[in-house]
């Protein structure tokens, strides 16, 4: 690798980071395109390399909302055994699609994510509503089932896609599940490095991960994040959100027009 | 009481991140890259570290159905390990 190649990786990670931070979405879904579509890295190598990072800022960010006491561990390892087989289950899958059929299941992701993401900078909520916690215990049987079923789909989009699954995963927690925003945010970023892990191996057995790649990028994301929560205040986020939604938008339906 | 997870999953990042930039140096010079696939390797293993260390502190607090869900999530880590291995 040229000394060139670890300075845009670099970068590259520095602005992932930094953008992901302030549009509060996981790195994987900016990282990801980014070495497709402007690097031109096979879409495996950089699902692997993203799973990689993904494992190291979710221990950054779990280990803080650990020693702060916000992760409900019982919610994280009711919902993880079946997780992480979906994200086993998910990098098979992306081992045995075809390049371009990758490229167009994770544009369809990504217009899911831009769309989220415009949506919630076009109307500015204000809105709270109290929130309690729901003990584990008192949740019924249907509504664990319900939140099992889409943690599977949670893990099978981390697995395939190299992303972290938040996306779905705090919903399921919110929702399904009745956990305060918070403690689902860390809750899910706990169970996110589990996930990715066990997605991750598959590729690291399979060859498809490149320490060459993988430094660069985490040694740019985490600054570029860590920098991104700095300025989360004195930046708008809701303009950020907004032109990113537009790029990521952009970047979808090109990673959609990949499958035909 | 969850203090050491906190502590394996912030150092196992940085050790691990570590190894793999020092197996890059080695790589550069030695042609090798047994390090930075063991760096590679430690990163994964930090969470699944972490989830080690929480079912026995389950176990000392008694929820053994929680300590079980945890150790069911290593047996399937580790028997997708295997199984790609194999295959």
């Amino acid at each position: 690798m040229e000394m060139l190649d670890f300075i845009v990786l670099f970068a590259g990670a520095l602005g992932v980071g930094f953008v992901s931070a302030i549009a509060g979405i996981g790195g994987g879904s900016l990282l990801v395109p980014f070495m497709v579509l402007l690097l031109g890295y096979d879409a495996r190598v950089a699902i692997a390399a993203s799973l990689l990072c993904v494992i190291i800022t979710s221990s950054s960010a779990a280990s803080e909302y650990i020693q702060k006491k916000m992760v409900d561990f019982k919610m994280a390892l009711l919902l993880e055994p079946i997780t992480t087989l979906g994200a086993i289950a998910g990098a098979h899958i992306t081992l045995s699609l075809p390049t371009n059929y990758i490229e167009g299941v994770f544009g369809a992701m990504l217009l899911y994510v831009s769309i989220t993401m415009l949506r919630k900078s076009l109307r500015e909520t204000t809105a709270t509503h109290e929130e309690k916690n729901t003990s584990i215990d008192d949740i019924p049987w249907k509504r664990k089932l319900a939140g099992l079923s889409v943690s599977f789909i949670a893990g099978l989009t981390s697995g395939m896609l190299g992303v972290g699954g938040g996306v779905l995963k705090v919903p399921i927690l919110t929702l399904v599940m009745g956990v305060p925003i918070k403690i689902a945010v860390a809750t899910s970023s706990f169970m996110i490095g589990l996930t990715a892990a066990s997605g991750e191996v598959i590729y690291i057995v399979k060859g498809l991960t490149d320490p060459r790649i993988v430094a660069p990028l985490a040694l740019g994301i985490i600054p570029g994040a860590t920098l991104g929560a700095r300025y989360l205040g004195k930046i708008k986020a809701r303009y950020v959100r907004l032109v990113f939604s537009l790029l990521l938008l952009y970047a979808s339906i090109r990673m959609l027009f990949s499958i035909i | 009481m969850f203090d050491i997870v906190a502590k394996i999953l912030r150092y196992g990042a940085i050790i691990g991140l570590s190894i793999v930039i020092i197996g890059l140096i080695v790589e550069n010079l030695t042609n090798q890259s047994t390090v930075a696939i063991i760096g590679l390797y430690s990163i994964i293993s930090i969470p699944i570290i972490s989830l080690l260390a929480i079912s026995i502190q389950l176990l000392r607090e008694r929820e053994y159905l929680y300590s079980a869900f945890s150790v069911l999530t290593i047996i399937v880590i580790i028997t997708s390990i295997l199984l790609s291995i194999y295959e």
